[in-house]
């Protein structure tokens, strides 16, 4: 169960949120831009600080604004961000992209590169690959296992965003990942003035007691 | 339209003309002073005994210098690229500052600053320092004079890192440390070897500093001045030589990487 109460101060606004999400249940989140879609999941992921209130997920403290010194960094919440910039990492290549979290190993890379279709392409650097396509690859099954979903005709080779994507749900993954943030979700960016963003809690979620992290 | 296209081939030949002028009064300097030596009067004032001290000298200051400058100046430079500093303008204006005093003066104020007579000073007699006509006090100077160029270079190395991927990085479980190792530094390294390049070229030849607080030893462009005033002008040009020699292929070698670098990015 993913509990969320807090409110983030930024410099323009302030974004107060309550939020509950049960094993198994998907949650999207829709507003206009600037409503807080992104500050809350960013929030959720670790990587802003909360004015007050806490996030706990299967139990296990995540982020407090009364001890934020004690705060879980990023990579060790079990939560993958999928955001519409995949912050693929220009000075690598493509295989070292997709294994760049700590405690993927090296086969299981190669394993997953290889049903993805991007055997060929694993020396190349991201950005020979990334134009042209429109929103291409992404992955996203609550099975955690990376499954390609093509916006366009089969048969493209893959672009930047998707490996990126990739690469977040091989860290959700390898971190025994208990949650699955996208924002904003491939089919509800269409939704006119309304963007969105999915909010996905893993089933089983891993040992509450279990704080081991691979990194 | 036949006379709008040649008034443009007209104003683009005479910028090439000036681009010209520019560069060739820029290199003038270097091309005549590889005009006036010979390899005969290198060697011969090279030779002398002792010749090679301020090369020495120089060189291991500048490295010294360099070292401090990155040690601090890396992470100074981070934090004001990230706007992670209250009052950043406050913190820019005091990086600025050595850039915008003259050399000369710098010197003077480091002589009230941390001579042997201040606080500092004695401070510093304690570990056996004095910045006064010392090694030291040369490092010191060079710091002051060449620390600006590092600063604002590697400032703009990172802020030409996007702060998503440092982010990324963190979610695919990087501490902070490694984070930096492992993208920003890699994707800052162009911009931070131009800067250090630039640093280095600077503090071999830091002058005007030198000139009042370290006097002794002589490093090179001392050595360029002594010899000036002593022996006059001839004499002094092979030092010159070494001082180019030695200062402009670290920056040559860094314009070349990083331009190949990020090529490559």
């Amino acid at each position: 169960m993913l509990v969320a109460d807090f409110e983030v101060a930024r410099r323009e606004f302030s974004v107060r949120v309550q939020l509950e999400v049960a094993p198994g249940e998907r949650v999207a989140l829709l507003g206009r831009s600037g409503a807080g879609k992104t500050t809350t999941v960013e929030a959720i992921a670790g990587l802003l600080r909360l004015s007050r209130g806490e996030i706990h997920l299967g139990g296990r403290p995540l982020s407090s604004a009364r001890y934020p010194a004690a705060d879980l960094p990023p990579g060790r919440r079990g939560v993958g961000l999928l955001r519409q910039n995949p912050g693929l990492f220009p000075h690598l290549t493509v295989l070292q992209n997709i294994g760049y979290a700590r405690g993927i190993d090296a086969a299981a890379t190669r394993v997953a590169a290889q049903r993805l279709g991007l055997g060929a392409l694993l020396g190349a650097r991201p950005r020979g690959l990334s134009g042209g396509h429109s929103s291409g690859y992404a992955t996203g099954h609550s099975d955690g296992k990376p499954t390609r979903h093509s916006s366009g005709p089969g048969g493209h080779p893959p672009n930047g965003r998707g490996m990126g994507m990739i690469g977040m749900r091989a860290r959700a993954r390898s971190a025994g990942g208990d949650l699955a943030v996208r924002s904003p979700a491939g089919p509800m960016g269409a939704t006119g003035g309304a963007a969105g963003v999915l909010i996905e809690v893993r089933v089983p979620l891993r040992n509450e007691t279990d704080t081991h992290s691979p990194g | 339209m036949a006379i709008r296209g040649a008034g443009v081939r007209v104003s683009t030949g005479a910028a090439l003309v000036g681009a010209l002028i520019v560069w060739i009064a820029l290199l003038g300097p270097l091309i005549t002073l590889l005009a006036h030596l010979t390899p005969a009067s290198v060697w011969n004032a090279l030779s002398q005994p002792g010749a090679l001290e301020p090369l020495v000298t120089s060189v291991t200051a500048s490295l010294a210098a360099l070292a401090v400058i990155v040690l601090l100046g890396t992470p100074l430079a981070y934090l004001m690229a990230r706007g992670r500093l209250p009052l950043p303008r406050v913190w820019e204006a005091g990086v600025i500052l050595p850039l915008l005093t003259p050399p000369l003066v710098i010197g003077l104020l480091l002589i009230f600053m941390v001579g042997p007579a201040t606080p500092i000073g004695a401070a510093l007699s304690h570990l056996n320092l004095t910045a006064s006509d010392t090694f030291f006090a040369l490092v010191v100077a060079e710091i002051y004079e060449s620390v600006p160029f590092y600063v604002l270079g590697a400032m703009a190395a990172f802020a030409t890192v996007d702060p998503a991927l440092e982010q990324a990085a963190a979610l695919l479980g990087d501490g902070r440390w490694r984070c930096w190792r492992r993208v920003t530094i890699p994707l800052a390294a162009p911009g931070l070897a131009n800067a250090l390049a630039v640093t280095w070229a600077r503090a071999m030849g830091a002058f005007g500093a030198v000139l009042i607080i370290a006097y002794h030893p002589f490093g090179l462009p001392m050595q360029i001045w002594v010899t000036l005033q002593e022996t006059g002008l001839a004499s002094a040009l092979p030092y010159a030589l070494v001082l180019l020699v030695v200062a402009l292929p670290l920056p040559v070698a860094a314009f070349v990487w990083s331009a190949r670098a990020r090529r490559r990015l």
